[in-house]
């Protein structure tokens, strides 16, 4: 990864990067027409009202098209060939051009993706695309199937939106309320568990939280299935998550149980 | 020793849903798009089940305080559908032994919406 271009965040584009530090993908939204942009700019292109909004993004999209790398650029791209440069769609109506990483097997347009937030040498994750897989039926879901890790920052991006919910709540001092790690679990579980069916119910949750986690402090979920069961008329799929810290100490257990919908 | 959690208490309101929704990304239409919720054996739009959770730990945090909590775990399971307009209530008892706790989200017609237990790990 030595020796690549990494991002000059400018005035407009900031707020862009510190959400993929954040472990957030956002766009602009503006408030006043609706109009979704990227790349992020001072006005709305749809409108030329100033300082339109961020939403986040789901981190779904579709490939509108690609181009394979077989000769590189330069010699920090070398140990990447052949590698894939994509348009990318994402479900909330804005184009992105990332890399796909993970198999190229099947890279198609129209192939539905998921953007994952790279890390690289620099302060500032890239965007990129990882391939996904058929939807996730009952029988595809294995116990012991690993569906990754997801990084996220338990920053003020969160915090003030649980604070708005949640006004009674008093946060301790530099610290998450324990509800947090609610949110963290369920971040976690959407962003890796896809392509989902539409449908599922959650029936129930066990949760530990084994140490505080700081405000702003980075921390690592994995998810992987335990096991699913059947009930007459129900099928369910139990999962559990880890989440540690940047240094490896745990600090949530938790338990999922999903009726899964095919 | 407290025997009773300390109640919480939420209105469900329409913006609280789709607040949530932003909060953890579940973005299932049948929490945010009225039209198709109602197409749905639902019947309309529904809350977050962890949006109700998120009561308990408030209450068991109020309760037993911030360090008493770590270690515990809450189990739970969600028993029926939380709806815009209800106001939802978690709290709990602990049982004879102290160790462990019935803990519940109930609604305005006192109807569960979550029950579970509080405990030491399983």
């Amino acid at each position: 990864m030595t020796g690549k271009p990494l991002p000059s965040p400018t005035a407009e584009t900031l707020p862009f990067w510190q959400a993929c530090a954040e472990g957030r993908l956002v766009f602009q939204h503006c408030a006043t027409c609706g109009h979704a942009q990227f790349p992020p700019r001072s006005r709305c292109l749809g409108c030329d009202a100033p300082g339109p909004g961020w939403r986040e993004s789901a981190r779904l999209g579709t490939v509108h098209t690609f181009t394979v790398v077989e000769r590189a650029p330069s010699a920090a791209f070398r140990g990447d060939l052949p590698y894939a440069i994509a348009l990318v769609d994402l479900d909330e109506g804005v184009r992105m051009m990332m890399n796909v990483r993970g198999t190229l097997d099947g890279l198609a347009i129209g192939r539905r993706v998921r953007v994952v937030l790279e890390p690289n040498d620099g302060p500032w994750p890239l965007p990129q695309a990882v391939l996904l897989g058929d939807t996730l039926d009952f029988a595809s879901l294995a116990p012991g199937r690993n569906f990754g890790t997801h990084v996220e920052v338990a920053g003020a991006a969160l915090l003030e939106r649980w604070s708005e919910l949640y006004p009674t709540d008093t946060l301790p001092p530099g610290g998450t309320p324990a509800g947090l790690a609610n949110v963290l679990v369920m971040r976690a579980y959407l962003a890796l568990v896809q392509p989902r069916p539409p449908g599922n119910v959650h029936a129930g949750m066990a949760l530990r939280r084994i140490a505080p986690i700081a405000a702003g402090a980075r921390v690592h979920t994995t998810i992987a299935c335990t096991g699913r069961d059947e009930r007459p008329g129900r099928r369910f799929v139990t999962f559990a998550a880890r989440t540690c810290t940047e240094d490896g100490a745990p600090v949530i257990e938790a338990r999922l149980r999903l009726a899964w919908a095919c | 020793m407290p025997r009773i959690l300390v109640p919480v208490r939420q209105a469900v309101t329409e913006e609280a849903i789709l607040a949530y929704a932003a909060l953890t990304g579940d973005r299932n239409p049948i929490h945010v798009d009225a039209a198709f919720a109602a197409a749905t054996p639902m019947g309309g739009r529904i809350a977050h089940g962890t949006m109700s959770l998120n009561l308990l730990w408030q209450s068991v945090v109020a309760t037993l305080g911030e360090d008493a909590a770590f270690g515990l775990e809450l189990d739970i399971r969600f028993v029926a559908p939380v709806r815009i307009g209800d106001v939802v209530e978690a709290g709990g008892e602990a049982l004879p032994d102290g160790t462990v706790w019935n803990v519940r989200v109930r609604n305005q017609r006192g109807e569960d919406v979550i029950t579970g237990t509080l405990g030491p790990a399983t």
